[in-house]
């Protein structure tokens, strides 16, 4: 087939492109001082220096189980305050402004007051990374149920559904593919809120790190962790399509 | 009046890469001036055949010819109008904007462009709605501004493939009555493609028959003296069955 | 609904939005009873109206405002440049989805560091950081609306003569505007979340200086003033984006392009 043909000289192109892009890098990084432009051999090694010592690991678990406990958090919260407002539309679409508000509220202008309130401790990076996903989720769960066809609802009441009834078994599911969008939308977000905090307020964690290597000026390892932090973010969307694909759920 | 060319459709066979063969030995005149129907089942290959005629797609063999010359690519001398009005028309434009769109290219002078595009709009009945938007159009309306787009390039050919088929009755026999009235006026070539018998007799005087894919071919060349103006006109249900029955036929085969 | 009951219901979702949130914030202020860590929405209201007589916070405001703008004004057309040349010539899309995936993946705000090292505490870096997420984000929805473009609209306009470099002018672009309004308008929140971290790791003003500013001052009131100043600036660009869209130019809203 000539598109499987177009595909792998795609996918040659491709790397191609990238092949000159390490070159580039390698030649610039060769004229310039290696604290504001490593080579890419140096982050490489950087990398693996970094997991002979056991700091590393103890910072990939300590911003995994940041993200994975405030996302559950989140996510239960988001999908609760949905359920429970979207019951009614009238109040649902009497808050959205109030739910637009907050959505448009960086969790990093939250990261100081949250330490004030709630320590520099684990509590203050839960509290932010589950603020950002209740959000988030509540919003796609809200619009979910606003967008349930009224059809549907009539099909209900000519079978003679109550009204919760019809909520839990028809608004709810037809929400469902916004709910998990939602939540695939939420981890994104928790990753943001995670660096947010980890960058000003944290003693361990990605976040920390990147900033630690900054200061002290140590470039290569901060390349490496940054790369590292978007790698876990992408095997964490891919993680939750996977589980999302293998269960089914995604079903329009 | 300008004058119209003729279409020939010269031995052409047509296949996807190495996929099977979808149209095989169409050969047809259409003679400049003509309303044809194309008729045939579902996947038979009428909108391959019409692809090819605009250019859209080369045929594998044989040739398209416009008065001995070959068609090469898609082009004005050839507008196509499609089922798909939500997408064929340009949403960021309005209805008068929409049917200038090919034309700017052709009448420089804007004066004289907007009086062309107004009087095509009086043909096909939009004149009250020049400035609306497609999306606040009903689908007849749609319609209507897609056939105004393509007649004002006064093309040799109207190329429509099943163009009434996403609409309701009622709106689709007043566009085909329309369409019939436009061409007696403006006199040009149009195919029309269908798989509605009834449609086809009554706006066409030639009924071409596709026989059912793959290796479809034109299994019937019906022509009529007059069009039937009612489907209670006398000789429509012989005409009707006969072609119901190089359908069936062919779908037998 | 028609247009003033639209508004009349807009304003009672509003009020009662607000009205909501302060309750719900002084009941907890006066059962936490730690004005400190607290305070109490009068308080807040008190020290934000100082601070708007002063000028003060239209400073802080005006300078984040600032940032995102000059950030957006080279980071959108950038990106929709991009964005379109990749989505329509395959062999520009092969060659930089690699980077585009793995930008994609890393949040801005991990760059930080990054900017300052290269830019240091100034202006500039903060300029980068904007220009950076907002193209990107330009980029991803341009791309996406070029290859959403209908193969129907590309026929239609070849079956009326146009070419290639005619097409792309003339039906790709337009095509795929509201798909760049629609990245701007996200880029817009994308923006404010990064500006408003980079004021806080290193700058003089801004609401993101002012919360950092509040917190070693120990001034609860100022960072909920920051905070709240941010949500609001956020919410009103937003609105104010799509208000315009519409009303302005709605030739180029999505509303037009479904709904058929
Ligand atoms: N671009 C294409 N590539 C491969 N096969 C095609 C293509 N276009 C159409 N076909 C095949 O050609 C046959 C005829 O299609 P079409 O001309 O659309 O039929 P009709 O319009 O009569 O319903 C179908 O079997 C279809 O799958
Ligand atoms: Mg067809």
């Amino acid at each position: 087939m000539p598109s499987e043909h177009r595909k792998s000289a795609h996918y040659l192109l491709g790397a191609i492109s990238v092949v000159a892009g390490l070159t580039i890098w390698a030649i610039a990084a060769w004229y310039t001082d290696s604290a504001l432009l490593p080579t890419p051999v140096s982050v490489l090694k950087s990398f693996s220096e970094m997991t002979q010592t056991g700091d590393l690991y103890q910072s990939v678990f300590d911003s995994a189980s940041r993200v994975i406990i405030g996302y559950l958090i989140g996510t239960l919260a988001g999908i609760s305050t949905g359920v429970i407002l979207g019951g009614s539309k009238l109040i649902s679409e009497l808050l959205s402004p109030l739910f637009d508000f907050f959505k448009g509220l960086p969790p990093i202008a939250l990261v100081p007051i949250a330490i004030m309130w709630f320590g520099i401790g684990e509590m203050s990076k839960y509290v932010v990374i589950a603020y950002i996903v209740w959000i988030v989720v509540a919003v796609s769960t809200l619009s979910g149920l606003r967008e349930v066809p009224t059809i549907r609802i009539k099909i209900g009441q000519i079978m003679g559904l109550s009204h919760f009834q019809i909520y839990m078994k028809i608004a709810l599911p037809t929400a469902m593919p916004y709910i998990f969008l939602g939540m695939r939308t939420a981890i994104g977000f928790a990753y943001v809120a995670l660096v947010s905090a980890e960058l000003i307020g944290a003693n361990t964690g990605i976040g920390y790190l990147i900033m630690d290597y900054r200061f002290s000026l140590q470039t290569s390892k901060m390349i490496a962790a940054i790369v590292l932090l978007g790698v876990l973010g992408s095997l964490t969307q891919m993680l939750f399509d996977i589980i999302i694909k293998r269960t089914r759920l995604y079903l329009k | 009046m300008a004058e119209w060319k003729n279409l020939v459709i010269k031995d052409v066979t047509k296949r996807f890469d190495s996929g099977p063969c979808i149209l095989s030995g169409i050969d047809i005149r259409i003679s400049r001036g003509s309303f044809v129907c194309v008729l045939g089942p579902s996947g038979s290959g009428k909108s391959t055949l019409a692809d090819l005629i605009a250019g859209f797609v080369k045929p594998s063999t044989g040739d398209i010819l416009l008065d001995h010359e070959k068609v090469t690519g898609p082009g004005p001398d050839r507008v196509v109008i499609f089922q798909d009005f939500s997408n064929a028309l340009f949403p960021w434009l309005t209805v008068a904007e929409n049917v200038e769109f090919g034309l700017k290219k052709i009448i420089g002078d804007k004066a004289a462009r907007r009086r062309k595009v107004l009087d095509t709009l009086g043909m096909v009945k939009l004149s009250d709605h020049i400035d609306k938007f497609p999306s606040e159009l009903s689908g007849g309306m749609k319609q209507r501004t897609q056939i105004a787009r393509g007649i004002v390039m006064n093309p040799d050919i109207l190329l429509m493939d099943e163009p009434f088929g996403a609409l309701d009755a009622i709106t689709r026999r007043h566009l085909q009555d329309e369409l019939v009235k436009i061409w007696e006026e403006l006199g040009q070539t149009i195919i029309f493609i269908t798989h509605d018998i009834g449609e086809a007799l009554l706006i066409s005087n030639r009924v071409l028959v596709l026989s059912s894919g793959p290796n479809a071919e034109i299994v019937e060349d019906f022509k009529q003296e007059h069009r039937f103006e009612d489907p209670s006109d006398k000789g429509f249900s012989a005409a009707y069955r006969r072609i119901e029955n190089s359908i069936e036929s062919s779908l037998k085969t | 609904m028609t247009a003033p009951k639209k508004i009349i219901y807009r304003v009672v979702s509003g009020a009662i939005s607000v009205a909501v949130f302060v309750v719900i914030w002084s009941i907890a202020s006066t059962l936490f009873n730690t004005p400190i860590l607290l305070p109490s929405p009068t308080d807040v209201f008190h020290s934000a109206m100082s601070m708007l007589y002063e000028g003060e916070l239209l400073i802080h405001i005006g300078s984040s405002v600032k940032r995102l703008i000059v950030g957006m004004a080279v980071g959108v057309p950038v990106g929709a440049l991009i964005g379109c040349a990749m989505g329509w010539f395959p062999t520009v899309n092969a060659l930089l989805d690699p980077y585009v995936r793995m930008a994609n993946s890393i949040p801005a705000i991990a760059l930080i560091p990054f900017s300052l090292l290269w830019f240091g505490v100034s202006e500039f870096s903060r300029y980068a950081l904007i220009f950076y997420t907002v193209s990107l984000c330009v980029l991803l929805s341009a791309r996406a609306g070029v290859r959403s473009v209908s193969e129907i609209q590309i026929k239609a306009a070849q079956s009326l003569g146009l070419g290639e470099k005619e097409m792309f002018v003339r039906v790709v672009i337009p095509a795929v505007f509201p798909s760049i309004l629609s990245g701007v308008r996200t880029g817009i929140g994308l923006g404010v979340m990064v500006i408003v971290a980079a004021e806080m790791v290193g700058a003089s003003d801004g609401l993101g200086y002012l919360i950092m500013e509040g917190r070693s001052h120990f001034a609860v009131d100022r960072m909920i003033i920051g905070i709240l100043g941010l949500g609001l600036l956020s919410l009103f660009l937003d609105r104010s984006f799509t208000y315009i869209v519409e009303h302005v130019m709605p030739r180029w809203s999505t509303k037009r392009r479904v709904g058929n």
